[in-house]
């Protein structure tokens, strides 16, 4: 498992970015993707295997909204993380 | 290229069918020199003997299966209907939201269990209840260049809409909500354009599309602000092209469709995702494929196909795999409108 004191930095570094997330705690979930994963899809992609297992770790937060006209939206920001603490990617629900 | 659909749900839901199959047998002799089509109800006797099968997505695709296997390969699937009539799939959602499902029209385009990727080019002609609706979109040519294009985004996600938006315009032109607003909306903007591009807040609670500045989330577009719009519309809203239940009086993706200049549209039928900023990623990226190809010339079925390939290849390229939102994207974007449509590269 990440660090909980690496973790526990890109969260705040990610409300820092995103401020609207201010207050929310994310879910963390640990992954580990095996080096057969997918393997029919990178053969249809004619992609090599994986060369090695990856451990990914994804920080969920997850907050509701009201827009303009009082709907509501979920919104939803995903930061992936990999074994090294880096962060690969952040994605935000539209 | 099987066109597919089911009588008995096409009779309840629309009136006058009669009509719809003589302009389907002027549709399919317009293509005869570039594909063999056939025209299959799934739950009438067909003149491959295989038997009917109720409304249920599982049975359909078995259908198509083996009409292939009488046939020949098929590498073109139009379904007509909407969801009442052949049935979107229900696919288990491999992102943790509040979507119970993911709908998709994949497995349609799919030979293997790997829906995925899928091998044939699928779009779907939604009925919004009226024969007259199908008739328009099946009539619909390939369109002459006008070389403009119209993009509306987000004001959260602007530098990441400019990486998409710069295929297909100029990026000074890409307006941005806020200040943009639904009220603000000039009909003028979405006519006589190639491409419309729309990265916006979607909502399964309401018809509109939504801006976003921090806490601020303003109506950004209305299905009353689509008035004489044309070109080839692609949006990134979550629930864009969610059309159960609806009509283009509160779906806009229907609304745009009944515009007599745009030729299809490509959207997502629960949430969607994507990145706040460059790189390109999720739909960002499946839609500046789409784009791409559109561009060239490429037939807009053959373009969403390819753009879905694309993208998954990059991202495992990228990362080593692809996660949760990767394959959320692939299997929620669909294409409604004929996929046989161009824009013509002169």
């Amino acid at each position: 498992m990440l660090d909980t004191k690496r973790l526990s930095q890109i969260a705040q570094d990610i409300i820092k970015k995103f401020p609207e997330f201010k207050g929310v705690i994310p879910k963390i979930v640990q992954k580990i993707i095996p080096v057969q994963s997918q393997a029919q899809i990178r053969k249809k992609l004619a992609i090599g295997m994986l060369m090695q297992r990856k451990r990914i770790t994804s920080l969920r937060f997850t907050k509701a909204i009201k827009t303009a006209d009082a709907a509501k939206i979920e919104r939803y920001l995903v930061v992936t993380i990999d074994e090294k603490g880096e962060i690969i990617k952040i994605t935000h629900s539209k | 290229m099987l066109i597919l659909s089911g009588k008995v749900a096409l009779q309840k839901n629309c009136s006058n069918i009669i009509a719809f199959e003589k302009v389907l047998k002027v549709y399919c002799a317009e293509r005869r020199a570039d594909y063999d089509t056939c025209l299959l109800y799934y739950d009438v006797p067909n003149k491959f003997k295989i038997r009917p099968v109720r409304k249920s997505a599982k049975a359909i695709r078995k259908f198509i299966l083996d009409v292939e296997k009488k046939w020949g390969i098929i590498n073109i699937l139009l379904i007509i209907g909407g969801d009442a009539v052949v049935p979107f799939f229900r696919l288990t959602n491999p992102c943790d939201d509040s979507d119970a499902w993911v709908l998709s029209d994949n497995p349609y385009a799919s030979r293997d269990d790997d829906f995925l990727i899928p091998e044939r080019i699928c779009a779907r002609i939604p009925d919004n209840k009226d024969t007259d609706f199908i008739i328009k979109l099946l009539q619909k040519k390939s369109g002459h260049r006008t070389r403009k294009a119209f993009g509306l985004t987000a004001r959260m996600w602007e530098k990441a809409s400019e990486n998409v938006y710069r295929q297909i315009g100029k990026v000074k032109d890409l307006k941005v909500s806020p200040p943009v607003t639904s009220d603000f909306i000039k009909a003028v903007w979405l006519n006589d354009k190639d491409y419309l591009y729309f990265n916006v807040h979607g909502s399964n609670e309401s018809a509109n599309w939504y801006g976003q500045d921090g806490d601020e989330y303003p109506i950004a577009l209305k299905p009353d602000n689509v008035v004489n719009a044309g070109g080839v519309v692609a949006s990134e809203a979550c629930y864009g092209a969610y059309i159960i239940k609806k009509s283009d009086k509160n779906a806009i993706s229907l609304k745009f469709l009944n515009q007599n200049d745009v030729l299809c549209f490509c959207g997502s039928t629960t949430i969607a995702y994507g990145p706040a900023t460059p790189p390109s990623s999720e739909a960002d990226l499946l839609v500046k494929y789409f784009f791409e190809y559109v561009k060239q010339g490429v037939a807009i079925g053959e373009s969403l196909k390819n753009a879905k390939s694309d993208i998954a290849r990059k991202s495992i390229r990228r990362h080593g795999f692809l996660d949760d939102d990767d394959q959320k994207t692939l299997l929620q974007f669909v294409l409604y409108g004929d996929p046989t449509i161009r824009l013509n590269t002169k």
